[in-house]
């Protein structure tokens, strides 16, 4: 059974459809690609996915649960972290307080509140959680920085920490490459498959890099003016005249 | 206790000492509102008003005893900051102020013509009950309780809703609730002080809340630096201590209090100690020691 599941789901602003009718479906611990064109509603369906946005018509679960209709912290509540294509960091918080931040919301305001001793259990744990994340994207050192001294890449790593740190089984990576010079794209592609094998996530990313997205995608779909044109392994959208025509372009 | 201290302070700096307590404690309160939670409230005296009122009016009209009083003040308000944090769910920045100043205004208003208040005549005969060890304790504790609370993960929440409510709220966090809560605890500690007030006071009149009020709670947040808790006492400190000792240049005093105002803020834009943490005290001196153990 598929762990995220979109059904002709569309959203209109205004007069304007920003998608049409798009199905998707995504398998448990597969790298899934979301490419198109600028304006296609790749962000759009994204924020479809963790509440930010309603649809207009057609239906979204996860694990058998509708989430459209829920609000967003519901919706991360419930397993589903991301990032955002527009870096949108605690700017004025430090890394550590960053990442911290999000762990532990399916307790319950009071037991955060009382979590802060040190006998307590939950913080304790919470907290080896947090220098485990900053371990991994290489973020430990700089903990006590304020998020908005960080560098470009290191800020899309802290943000990837922070969705990590609510512990999701579905993570939506919005343009994590962007910015990322070609050391750090290779970097970023192990990372990815990394935390799919030993955190055993499933992965949803829209991307433009072309080279990150065919080799690390085993499922791609294409959209373009909010329809999803194609679907399919990279090989079959490489080699799909629709896409080609409409995203890929000929090589000279 | 507090005869003991009498004997000692003059009851001028006495006043000054207890007026800059009461302070600490609203501004606290809107700190937690406005500088941490980044909901702007220019109606803080609304609450403030609200705690003297209806403490002053169950010890004098009921004869309610006083630590009841300020606690029935305190809730009092606590309830209108939760009415007033639901409109906060749908407003930000200059539109949630214009909303926080009509309620300061209607409270106002209300009590300019509520019989039990006395109207504009204002409520006299207020016990004073409230001295200096009470005020010094009550501060003390809710220093450590708004330090306790936004060192917490949840007090963090409050920050990072500040920081960015759309990130806040995809990492889980109920950023409507939170908006409520800031203001349901800031309207407390508020109401809280107003309670103080009117019981050092002995006479609370409707003027005494009025919209400058506001601006010179807000103003000792701002000056201390949003969201910092040292920052928010530094300001209600020298915010209540520079109008006193200004007295000297008589009626030039609002002016120069204004001057300084404006040069501290071009100076320290960020507030007093709005960008001052420990850890970047200590790098700065542990960098000291290193080059003094290389030389």
């Amino acid at each position: 059974m598929p762990v995220l599941m979109l059904e002709k789901v569309s959203q209109e602003f205004g007069g304007l459809r920003a998608l049409d009718g798009v199905d998707l479906s995504v398998e448990e611990k597969s790298i899934y690609g979301i490419i198109g064109p600028n304006g296609a509603g790749k962000t759009t369906l994204f924020n479809l996915i963790t509440g930010i946005y309603h649809p207009s018509e057609g239906k979204i679960s996860f694990r058998g649960r509708r989430l459209d209709g829920l609000t967003s912290y519901r919706v991360a509540r419930l397993g589903i972290g991301r990032t955002f294509q527009n870096i949108r960091l605690f700017n004025r918080l430090s890394v550590e307080d960053n990442v911290k931040v999000a762990t532990g919301w399916t307790e319950g305001i009071l037991a955060r509140l009382f979590s802060r001793s040190e006998a307590s259990h939950s913080d304790q744990k919470s907290s080896y959680e947090v220098d485990d994340l900053l371990g991994m994207m290489g973020l430990y050192e700089k903990r006590q920085e304020y998020a908005n001294s960080l560098s470009y890449g290191e800020q899309r790593r802290l943000e990837i920490a922070r969705a990590l740190a609510g512990r999701p089984s579905l993570l939506l990576l919005d343009e994590p490459a962007a910015g990322m010079n070609s050391t750090e794209k290779v970097e970023l592609m192990g990372l990815i498959q990394q935390m799919r094998d030993d955190m055993h996530l499933t992965i949803l990313l829209v991307e433009h890099d072309m080279q990150l997205v065919m080799n690390i995608c085993e499922q791609i779909a294409v959209l373009d003016y909010g329809r999803k044109i194609a679907e399919g392994s990279p090989y079959e959208v490489k080699n799909n005249p629709l896409v080609i025509q409409s995203y890929l372009g000929v090589e000279q | 206790m507090d005869q003991l201290i009498n004997q000692w302070i003059d009851p001028y700096y006495m006043r000054i000492i207890i007026l800059v307590g009461i302070n600490i404690i609203m501004a606290l309160g809107l700190n937690i509102t406005t500088g941490v939670t980044g909901q702007l409230s220019m109606g803080h005296a609304g609450f403030m008003s609200l705690g003297a009122y209806a403490s002053a009016i169950l010890t004098v009209k009921l004869g309610a005893p006083f630590w009841l009083a300020i606690l029935a003040g305190a809730l009092v308000a606590a309830a209108f900051g939760f009415l007033i944090g639901l409109p906060a769910l749908r407003l930000e920045g200059d539109y949630l102020a214009i909303v926080t100043i009509g309620f300061a205004e209607i409270v106002r208003v209300f009590f300019l013509n509520f019989e039990p208040g006395g109207k504009a005549v204002g409520l006299s005969g207020i016990p004073k009950e409230t001295g200096f060890t009470l005020v010094f304790v009550i501060t003390v504790v809710v220093i450590l309780l708004t330090a306790w609370l936004l060192n917490s993960r949840l007090g963090k929440a409050f920050y990072a809703l500040r920081e960015n409510e759309i990130a806040a709220s995809a990492c889980g966090i109920n950023t409507t609730s939170l908006k409520v809560w800031s203001f349901v605890i800031g309207a407390f500690l508020g109401g809280l002080g107003g309670a103080l007030y009117s019981h050092y006071m002995y006479f609370i009149s409707p003027q005494d809340f009025d919209f400058s009020r506001s601006i010179e709670l807000l103003n000792m947040v701002v000056l201390g630096g949003l969201g910092s808790i040292p920052g928010t006492i530094l300001g209600a400190g020298i915010l209540t201590i520079l109008p006193e000792m200004l007295r000297v240049v008589a009626e030039y005093r609002m002016l120069f209090y204004g001057a300084l105002l404006v040069i501290l803020m071009i100076f320290r834009p960020n507030g007093l100690l709005g960008d001052v943490r420990i850890y970047d005290l200590k790098k700065r001196l542990g960098k000291k020691e290193v080059n003094t153990c290389r030389s």
